[in-house]
């Protein structure tokens, strides 16, 4: 296992105090970059992003957070790369920091991918997502963006409703957010949200109707299609009809803060209205990304953000 | 020319013998001390992969002087007496009948398809009433390979912390349920292989008594490694174990049927990957441990006694196989030496172990 505090592999090993540090390094940085623009803490250091699976969001926020500290982004493709001819993983990592990465950012389907480079590699590694284990980037950045909006998170109760099986946005949230004060309440068919994910120490309920009152925020994650007429759920009607939120229920909670991982299906899991409304805060949380991740890049590589 | 083994402890789980002795055995002469150690009849594997000469050393350091797996190179003075299992099904693919009849004819001692659970129940059942009159054990590992499907650690909360798709244990019950039903519908002998999970042995105590002929085996790993062990060995290639390896509660579940009989052995599954498939990440590895050497000693930790370890290694899969074996070779045993397993990075570096093969002997007639 990977005890160097310098990679990021998930939230499961970080300390609340750890969590806290990066949020409050990621407030400075914002504050700083809306005060004086981009900086060159990270000049002539060079990040790789191996993306294995396909991304937009997470990608190009990784990017962005990189041009705003003055570092190199090397770009991966994995549909050119040497893995579509059979090189292992770590080859291909090896081959990168050989080339010049001072850390790498990576996002692979396995389970685990993340965390087997980081005992692997002499250069950090950030986990950017590996299977349906952990996304810890994203878990940091909804973080910061409920705690902007909360104020605090000790003693707010956080639900988060839908595929939570299948969701490491989900479990890298249930990971950090007890740690900073929070309780998390669970919803969604027992097909997508079992009741042995209490063992991650949060309460698991029903449908969106058993958590709404109690929550002080409520984050709401992508159905796939597919997995729409399955084994797993029967129709999209019903699932919108106990698990979506629609405007009636908003209306129930006026101070409710709206959350979403995106890409959202509006009109599934959240209507159009709620999309756009004042309570969602979904577009911060893609901006409060980008300074997490600046704030990441800067442990990885031992700066400390002033 | 003989040794003389002086008050060793003669342990024979085949004829309940027990008794301190002097056993004179092949070798250059002079006498050993033999108080603290246990002479038995050498171990018998139900499941060994043999890769290389690496793997004949790793059985005789282990005590085992016949294995059952590879297809059969003939009896030799060095290494084991390697037994042969016929295919079940062809390539194992679980589709059509191979040739059993004709890989019994030729030597084979058992039939099976290794680790693989059969999808089809109704070819299930065709496989063994094919096989019912080779006179033969079939070995089926029990599993619902559809509830298994895809799953890399037990389900439950290991699965769920570790991130992991889970195989549900109700699989193996199920697998166990569907075995027992259909060796009583065809008359075939059948053993059970692999078995991980409490369900399991609450289903197998449930049907063995009124399943004629059912036996069932575990393996070193099961009996005490752990889910934790995946993530403390940064999810790599080599901590992957198939089935999976279940928690505390179905460990003592295993450890309990070992003791009152319900599983009558233990065999190592012991297989040389190599390196390159299992230095990779853990969803894509295969897996396959070396853990002959420390099969007598990882069992005599589990149980905590040595004549449980003993009789399982001994009679027990003696008993499943059901024909005679090399029976020239004897295993002395140093039960209390503690060691630690080293031998690069495997599913079991670092494991400490209870008891030590310290060689295969041959007493004088």
């Amino acid at each position: 296992m990977a005890r160097d505090s310098r990679h990021l592999v998930g939230l499961s090993t970080l300390s609340g105090e750890a969590i806290a540090s990066i949020l409050d390094d990621a407030s400075r940085l914002r504050d700083r970059v809306r005060e004086n623009g981009p900086s060159t803490d990270l000049a002539g250091r060079v990040v790789a992003l191996m993306f294995m699976e396909p991304s937009t969001r997470t990608r190009s926020s990784f990017t962005t957070a990189a041009f705003k500290l003055g570092a190199q982004v090397l770009p991966f493709d994995a549909a050119s790369s040497s893995t579509t001819k059979g090189e292992s993983l770590l080859d291909t990592a090896r081959t990168v920091v050989a080339a010049g990465a001072d850390a790498i950012v990576i996002r692979h389907k396995q389970v685990g991918g993340a965390h087997f480079l980081a005992s692997r590699l002499s250069v950090p590694v950030i986990n950017a997502g590996d299977g349906i284990h952990e996304h810890p980037t994203q878990g940091l950045l909804d973080a910061l963006t409920l705690r902007d909006a909360l104020g605090t998170l000790e003693g707010k109760t956080v639900a988060i409703v839908g595929d939570i099986r299948h969701s490491r946005v989900a479990r890298s949230n249930c990971f950090a957010l007890p740690k900073l004060g929070a309780r998390v309440l669970l919803a969604g068919p027992g097909t997508l949200c079992p009741p042995e994910l209490a063992a991650l120490g949060v309460e698991v309920r029903r449908n969106i109707d058993d958590v709404l009152d109690e929550a002080d925020a409520i984050m709401l994650l992508r159905i796939q299609r597919e997995r729409i007429g399955g084994a797993l759920l029967p129709s999209i009607d019903e699932y919108r009809r106990f698990y979506g939120l629609d405007v009636e229920r908003l209306q129930r909670r006026p101070e409710l803060v709206v959350l979403h991982p995106a890409p959202m299906n509006r009109g599934v899991e959240v209507a159009h209205e709620v999309a756009d409304s004042h309570q969602s805060h979904v577009f911060r949380q893609m901006e409060n990304g980008v300074y997490v991740r600046m704030a990441v890049y800067m442990r990885a590589l031992e700066q400390e953000v002033v | 020319m003989s040794r003389i083994l002086r008050d060793v402890r003669v342990l024979d789980a085949l004829s309940g013998r027990d008794e301190r002795a002097d056993v004179a055995v092949l070798g250059p002469s002079g006498d050993v001390d033999g108080r603290g150690l246990v002479l038995c009849p050498a171990f018998v594997d139900l499941a060994a992969h043999r890769e290389s000469a690496a793997d004949d050393a790793a059985a005789t350091s282990g005590g085992f002087a016949t294995c059952l797996g590879t297809p059969g190179l003939a009896a030799r003075e060095e290494g084991p007496q390697r037994l042969r299992m016929a295919e079940l099904t062809v390539r194992s693919a679980g589709d059509e009948l191979a040739d059993m009849g004709s890989a019994v004819a030729d030597g084979a001692v058992a039939i099976g398809d290794g680790g693989k659970a059969l999808g089809s129940s109704r070819t299930l059942l065709a496989a063994l009433r094919y096989a019912a009159d080779l006179d033969v054990p079939v070995f089926l590992r029990p599993s619902d390979p559809d509830l298994e499907h895809g799953g890399l650690t037990r389900a439950g909360s290991h699965a769920v912390l570790l991130g992991l798709p889970g195989v549900q244990p109700e699989a193996e019950a199920m697998g166990v349920y569907r075995a027992s039903l259909l060796a009583k519908a065809s008359g075939c002998r059948v053993h059970l292989t692999q078995l991980w999970s409490a369900q399991g042995i609450a289903a197998l105590r449930e049907v063995k008594a009124s399943t004629p002929g059912l036996t069932a085996s575990t393996t070193p790993l099961h009996l005490t490694q752990r889910p934790e062990r995946i993530e403390e060995l940064a999810y790599a290639g080599w901590a992957r174990i198939h089935p999976p390896v279940g928690d505390d509660e179905d460990r003592r579940a295993l450890i309990e049927a070992l003791v009152d009989g319900t599983l009558d052995a233990v065999a190592s599954h012991h297989r040389s990957v190599p390196r390159h498939q299992q230095d990779c990440e853990l969803g894509i590895a295969v897996p396959g441990t070396r853990t002959q050497a420390a099969t007598f000693g990882l069992v005599h930790r589990a149980t905590g006694s040595l004549e449980v370890s003993v009789r399982v290694l001994t009679a027990g899969p003696r008993s499943v196989l059901g024909r005679a074996v090399d029976e020239r070779w004897w295993a002395l045993v140093d039960p209390e030496a503690t060691w630690t397993v080293g031998d690069g990075p495997t599913a079991l570096a670092g494991e400490s172990v209870r008891g030590r093969v310290v060689e295969l002997v041959q007493p004088q007639r």
